[in-house]
């Protein structure tokens, strides 16, 4: 039997460094959505302790799940089911969502179920639809991950294309600690690249190939490394002189990545004639690549889908409301689910 | 007593070649460190190594992940990066540093920003962009850019420890039989 419209999923993410849940309904409509993040916790202490993130996890799932059902008014007999990610990512810290999401299933005598970290991703993407058109090119965008795939149903991906090397978010992070900009890198680079010329400075765009739907980053943080180094390489620490412009530099190098990715997904859509494009993963916050897809999707005619902001970086939003689709399906799983590092 | 050599790679393929060579020699319970620039070769040598203990699936930069972990027929391979060194000495803290001394092969990226969590025996490799060799201009660039990644990349290797040492040996013979020549380090000799 399947569940009803209306069934509400309690999600729960700890992949990385956020501990993360969320309450859904149908698949769509977030009741609730609570995210603690390391990084504002450690930036209180002025840096990562590790005493506090090794706990964090385990000392933040509990209030994280208790808030999220308070907030939306949700007793535990109302849920359809408990949805967690088993896969990708630190091997620890899904253990802590793992664990909790199991007991949990026991105790309330809920169907547990598993989600794969990245194809919620592309889910978030799909819940900005309102009526989904199958099939799409979906970009999943983040520190961790950079592919393109070919999505059939939000539970069919087959992938494209990936990154040989650095994920887009992991150039970014590099370039903004080359230019002191902070971690994470995305936001940093987005906010110093504020009124800078995209122009100030070339970056090539790797595109390995007329046809190739890979990615490979690691060329890009060579290119901005020695643009900090001076020509040859002369300075030893990478430094921007105060004679140059920094938001050009952000700019320019943001431009580079994003535009990167805007031409790799036309190219995929092109290719395989799929006009619609779906966009998620944490580097889908970023707005010019939000702007400036939306622009070169409609001189192509094709239509880009973004995750909703908040909806980008971690989040169990996307893990409820793929829990969904996957129940939907009955593709539950035993108290014996594992975890996976990729 | 620690022994170093170097080796010239031409190219990013012959980088990953090397890298490969060096995956067959590796055995349960080594440790390597990775030491360079950003995009000196230390991820595509890694992506070699995968290839070299038969690793399916493609190895790639696991900055962001801070470890990443592979099956192989000679028990797991542990891939970390340091790069966020107060991340990663978070993860080591949580126990992963009880597995570094186990049966695990484990790569360690950007190694000099957590050494101190690091057992002091182990195989060393620095990656360098080669000096003098400039830079070379990529034929049919884009806008004309300078092309840092076609330069040579020297890669030293320094033993420190009897299995690391066993190692090293492994490797040379490795690259002696498949025709490669081992130059003594420039670096040990000043």
């Amino acid at each position: 039997m399947s569940p009803p419209d209306e069934a509400l999923i309690l999600g729960i993410e700890s992949s990385c460094d956020e501990t993360a849940a969320a309450v859904v309904r149908g698949g769509r409509e977030a009741l609730s959505s609570v995210v603690h993040s390391q990084i504002a916790e450690h930036a209180e202490w002025g840096g990562v302790v590790p005493e506090i993130a090794g706990r964090s996890h385990l000392r933040a799932i509990v209030p994280a799940i208790e808030e999220a059902l308070t907030e939306a008014n949700c007793h535990p007999q109302d849920l359809s089911g408990i949805a967690v990610t088993t896969r990708p990512g630190l091997l620890g810290s899904l253990l802590v969502g793992v664990t909790a999401a199991k007991s949990l299933a026991w105790a309330w005598q809920k169907p547990l179920i598993p989600v794969h970290h990245i194809e919620a991703h592309a889910y978030a993407a799909l819940m900005s639809v309102d009526h989904w058109e199958f099939p799409y090119i979906t970009l999943v965008v983040s520190g961790g991950h950079t592919s393109l795939f070919r999505t059939e149903s939000p539970l069919a991906h087959a992938l494209l294309g990936t990154t040989r090397d650095d994920a887009a978010g992991e150039a970014l992070d590099k370039a903004a600690a080359m230019l002191n900009l902070g971690y994470p890198g995305g936001p940093a680079i987005q906010k110093a690249a504020t009124d800078g010329d995209p122009k100030a400075y070339a970056f090539k765009r790797p595109m390995l190939g007329p046809n190739s739907l890979e990615f490979s980053f690691s060329g890009m943080k060579t290119a901005i490394l020695y643009k900090l180094k001076g020509p040859g390489g002369r300075r030893e620490e990478p430094t921007l002189p105060e004679s140059q412009n920094l938001p050009g530099m952000a700019a320019s190098f943001e431009a580079a990545v994003m535009d990167t990715l805007i031409r790799k997904c036309l190219r995929a859509a092109q290719q395989y004639n799929i006009p619609r494009i779906l966009v998620g993963g944490g580097v889908a916050c970023n707005q010019r690549l939000r702007v400036d897809m939306a622009s070169a999707a409609e001189k192509n005619g094709v239509q880009a889908i973004f995750a909703r902001a908040e909806h980008c970086t971690d989040n169990a939003v996307m893990i409820a409301g793929l829990g969904y689709a996957h129940l939907q399906q009955h593709e539950t799983a035993d108290l014996l689910l594992d975890v996976a590092a990729s | 007593m620690s022994r170093s050599v170097s080796w010239l790679s031409a190219s990013a393929e012959s980088t990953e070649q090397l890298g490969e060579f060096f995956g067959t020699c590796l055995r349960p319970g080594d440790l390597v460190r990775l030491q360079g620039d950003l995009g000196a070769g230390k991820t595509t040598f890694c992506r070699g190594v995968g290839r070299g203990l038969g690793i399916e699936e493609a190895l790639h930069s696991p900055t962001y992940m801070l470890c990443k972990e592979y099956s192989t027929g000679n028990g797991p391979l542990l891939h970390l990066d340091g790069y966020f060194d107060h991340r990663l000495t978070s993860l080591l803290g949580e126990g992963l540093i009880e597995r570094i001394d186990g049966d695990s092969i484990v790569l360690v990226e950007w190694a000099e920003r957590v050494d101190p969590w690091l057992p002091s025996n182990g195989l060393l490799l620095r990656f360098e962009r080669e000096a003098g060799a400039g830079v070379v201009v990529s034929e049919g660039s884009e806008e004309g850019e300078e092309d840092h990644d076609l330069c040579p990349r020297r890669i030293g290797a320094e033993a420190a420890g009897d299995s690391a040492s066993q190692l090293l040996t492994r490797f040379i013979e490795k690259l002696c039989a498949e025709g490669i020549s081992v130059e003594p380090d420039p670096e040990s000799t000043r």
